[in-house]
C-alpha cells in the first residue's frame, strides 16, 4: 500500500461506493423495486380494463357547486374548475395512457423494426438511401414530430396513436438496423447460405428472430416514452379534445397551480410512477435477455 | 501447367476441377491477389487437404468454390470451378443454389457460430434436410437418422436442444449432419477440428473418413495443421501466400517433401517417434501481408537456402519426383545437395530434455 502513489489509492468515495455488500443489497433492492413496479402496472391495467370497479363517479359529470373543492371522503383527490372528480378522472384516464403506450410501441416499433432489419439485411444502395431519410427524421426530436404529425392530422385518439408511433420509428430503425447488420455478418448466416437456403427464408426464419432480444427491450422502454410523448400533446391541447387524459388534467389545471395544486400534481405523479415502473420492468427485461449488458 | 494438374493430381475420375482460380481483394483503388492461379482436382471419393498457415488463402479457396464471395463487391473471383459440368464461379445464383446444400455440402471452423442459436438442432438439421424431401414425416425421420449417423447419441431429446446446451464436438456433428442432409457428393470442411480438443478432433476425422467410406463422398478438408492432414488426406495441396506451392500424394509428400516451406511444416509437428523425438522447429518470420508480397519466390525472405533467382524469378509449379513443387532448387534438394532447415535452431520441448 505504502508504494502505490496517493493519486492511485482508491478514494474514501469510491471506497464507500465499493463497500462490501452493497451489491446484495443493491440486487434486493432491485429486486423490491421490481416487485412494486409490476404491482403499479398491474393496478393501471386493473383500471384500465375496468374503471366502475374502482370508482362509482362518471369522469365527465361536471358539478358547478363543487368546482374546486379540496381533497375529501366524496373528492379523494379533490375536483377540479368543473366540479369532476380528479380521482375518477386519473382512473379513466390509465386507459387511455396504457393504449398509447402500448399501440405506439406495437406499431411504431413495428414500422421501425420492420424498416431498419429489411435496409441492414438488404444493405447497399437501399441500406443507404433509407438510412438517410431516417437520419432526417431523428434531425427533430420525437415531441416535436408528433406534434407535426397530429397538427396535421384531425386530433383523434387514432391520430394521436399514429403521431407518436412516427416519432418512435427511428429509434427502432436504428437499433434494429444495427442489429441485423451483426447478425447478416455472423457465421451460422454464410452456413445457411451453403445449404441453399433462400434469403427470403433466412431474412424471416433467422434474422428475425435473433433481432428479437434487443427489439423486446427497446419496445418495453420505449412505453413509457409514448406515453410521456402522448401526455405532453395533450397537454399542448394537441390531443383528442373530448376524451380525459392525463395530459389533459395537468393542462387544465395550470391556472389553479398555486391554490388548487390537486388537478394537474397528481395527474403528474401517475405519469412518472408510470413511466418509472414501464422502465424498471423495462431494465429487468434487457437483464433477462442480454445477460452481457450487466 | 494445367496439363500436368490433370495428369498427375488424381488419380480417380475429378469431381471438381480447379482452375487458375484468383480471388482479389479491392483495398484503396487497388486490386490485391488474395489468391492467384490456383489449380487442382478433386476425385471421386478422394479426401484432398489444403494445408498453409492463416492468411496463405485456403478458406478463400473454398468460399469462393461455394459463393459466399458472391455478395461482398470488393472480392473479383476469376478462374474456373468446373464441377459436374459447370462452372460454379459463373452459373447464374438459382443454380448456384441447386448445388449447395444438395451436390456440395460445407462445416465451419467454429461449429457453436455456425449454427443458429436460437433454433433447435433438429429443426436446423430438418431446413437442410427439406431441400430435397417435401413430406414432414419424411423429413422427421431422416433428421433422426442422420443425427445417430453422425454419432449424436439420444437423437430424439438432442434434436430439440439448443446449439448453446450442447458441447463443442455435439455442434460439429450437428453442423455435419446439416452438410449431409442434402446427400453432397462433395464436402467442403474448413478447418473442422481447430475448435475442438484433440480426442474430439479424432472421432471428428474418423467420422469423415467413414462417411466417405459409406458414401464415395469427396472431401475437400481445409487445415493448418499438418497431424490432421497427415492422418486423414489421401493427397496434400500446401499453399502459401495465395498459391499452391507444393502438391503429392499424402505418403510420399511426407516422405520427400520438395518445397522448404512443407519442410518446415513438417519439422514443426512435434514428434515422438524417430530422430526427431521431443524436438520440433518453427519456421522464421511470418507470412507477408498479400498488398506487399515480395518478389520472385513468396517464401524468399523466409527460406534458408534461397538463392538469388529466387529473390528475383516466381517458380512454376511442376514435377519433381512423385509431386509438384514450386521450388527453384527442388531438384537440389531432391539429390541432397542442399537441405533446408539445417542450421536452425532446434526449440527445445518443455522440460529441458532434448
Amino acid at each position: 500500500m505504502d508504494r502505490v502513489p496517493p493519486s492511485l489509492r482508491p478514494s474514501a468515495w469510491s471506497r464507500w461506493i465499493n463497500r462490501p455488500g452493497l451489491r446484495k443489497r443493491r440486487f434486493r433492492a432491485n429486486k423490491v423495486m421490481l416487485t412494486i413496479a409490476i404491482l403499479f402496472l398491474l393496478l393501471m391495467l386493473a383500471w384500465a380494463l375496468a374503471p366502475s370497479l374502482f370508482t362509482a363517479g362518471n369522469p365527465s359529470a361536471t358539478n358547478p357547486l363543487a368546482s374546486l373543492a379540496g381533497l375529501s371522503a366524496r373528492f379523494p383527490l379533490g375536483a377540479d374548475q368543473y366540479g369532476r372528480s380528479v380521482y375518477t378522472e386519473l382512473v379513466y384516464g390509465a386507459k387511455v395512457a396504457l393504449e398509447i403506450g402500448f399501440f405506439c410501441t406495437i406499431l411504431g416499433g413495428g414500422v421501425g423494426g420492420a424498416i431498419g432489419i429489411f435496409s441492414g439485411y438488404l444493405g447497399g444502395k437501399v441500406d443507404m438511401m433509407v438510412m438517410r431519410g431516417i437520419d432526417m427524421l431523428m434531425a427533430l426530436p420525437p415531441l416535436f414530430l408528433a406534434l407535426i404529425f397530429i397538427a396535421a392530422l384531425a386530433p383523434t385518439t387514432t391520430n394521436e396513436i399514429i403521431a407518436v408511433s412516427v416519432a418512435t420509428v427511428p429509434a427502432f430503425a436504428r437499433v434494429m438496423r444495427g442489429r441485423a447488420l451483426e447478425v447478416r455478418s455472423r457465421l451460422f448466416i454464410d452456413a445457411l447460405t451453403v445449404v441453399g437456403v433462400r434469403r427470403r427464408r433466412i431474412l424471416w426464419r433467422h434474422v428475425v428472430p435473433n433481432c428479437a432480444p434487443p427489439a423486446l427491450v427497446l419496445a418495453s422502454i420505449n412505453v413509457g416514452t409514448a406515453i410521456v410523448t402522448a401526455a405532453s400533446l395533450n397537454f399542448l391541447g394537441l390531443g383528442p379534445s373530448v376524451v380525459t387524459s392525463w395530459g389533459t388534467q395537468i393542462s387544465s389545471g395550470q391556472g389553479y397551480i398555486n391554490k388548487e395544486w390537486w388537478i394537474s400534481v397528481f395527474p403528474g405523479i401517475l405519469i412518472t410512477l408510470l413511466v418509472i415502473s414501464v422502465n424498471i420492468v423495462g431494465d429487468w427485461v434487457r437483464d433477462a435477455l442480454e445477460p452481457s449488458s450487466q | 501447367m494445367t496439363t500436368i494438374l490433370q495428369e498427375h493430381l488424381s488419380d480417380a475420375e475429378p469431381l471438381l476441377a480447379v482452375r487458375d482460380l484468383d480471388v482479389q481483394y479491392r483495398i484503396a483503388e487497388r486490386d490485391v491477389d488474395l489468391v492467384k492461379g490456383v489449380s487442382f482436382d478433386v476425385g471421386v471419393g478422394e479426401i484432398v487437404c489444403l494445408v498453409g498457415e492463416s492468411g496463405s488463402g485456403k478458406s478463400l479457396t473454398a468460399n469462393a468454390l461455394l459463393g459466399l464471395l458472391r455478395r461482398n463487391k470488393r472480392m473479383t473471383v476469376r478462374g474456373r470451378l468446373e464441377f459436374e459440368g459447370s462452372d460454379l464461379n459463373t452459373i447464374s445464383n438459382g443454380s448456384l443454389r441447386k448445388v449447395q446444400g444438395r451436390e456440395i455440402g460445407m462445416i465451419f471452423q467454429n461449429p457453436a457460430s455456425a449454427l443458429d442459436p436460437v433454433i433447435p438442432i433438429g429443426k436446423q438439421i430438418a431446413e437442410a434436410v427439406a431441400r430435397r424431401r417435401t413430406e414432414r414425416a419424411d423429413i422427421r425421420r431422416r433428421v433422426i437418422e442422420l443425427v445417430d449417423w453422425v454419432g449424436i447419441s439420444d437423437p430424439e431429446q438432442r434434436v430439440k436442444q439448443f446449439p448453446h446446451e450442447i458441447s463443442g464436438g455435439m455442434c460439429q456433428r450437428a453442423a455435419i449432419a446439416i452438410a449431409l442432409a442434402g446427400d453432397p457428393k462433395l464436402l467442403i470442411a474448413d478447418e473442422p477440428t481447430t475448435a475442438l480438443d484433440v480426442t474430439i478432433q479424432a472421432q471428428i476425422l474418423a467420422l469423415l473418413k467413414q462417411i466417405r467410406d459409406d458414401r464415395r463422398m469427396s472431401v475437400l478438408l481445409i487445415t493448418h495443421d499438418m497431424g490432421v492432414a497427415a492422418q486423414t488426406a489421401d493427397r496434400i495441396i500446401v499453399m502459401y501466400a495465395g498459391s499452391i506451392v507444393e502438391a503429392g500424394p499424402t505418403k510420399e509428400f511426407f516422405a520427400h517433401a520438395g518445397h522448404p516451406y512443407s519442410i518446415g511444416l513438417i519439422n514443426a509437428v512435434p514428434r515422438v517417434d524417430g530422430a526427431r523425438a521431443r524436438r520440433f522447429s518453427a519456421i522464421p518470420g511470418s507470412m507477408p501481408e498479400a498488398r506487399n508480397r515480395p518478389e520472385g519466390c513468396a517464401f524468399h525472405p523466409r527460406c534458408s537456402i534461397a538463392s538469388d533467382r529466387c529473390r528475383e524469378e516466381t517458380p512454376e509449379l511442376r514435377q519433381t519426383g512423385t509431386q509438384l513443387t514450386a521450388c527453384h532448387r527442388a531438384d537440389e534438394m531432391l539429390s541432397g545437395l542442399v537441405k533446408p532447415w539445417s542450421t536452425q535452431a532446434v526449440v527445445p520441448l518443455p522440460g529441458g530434455v532434448t
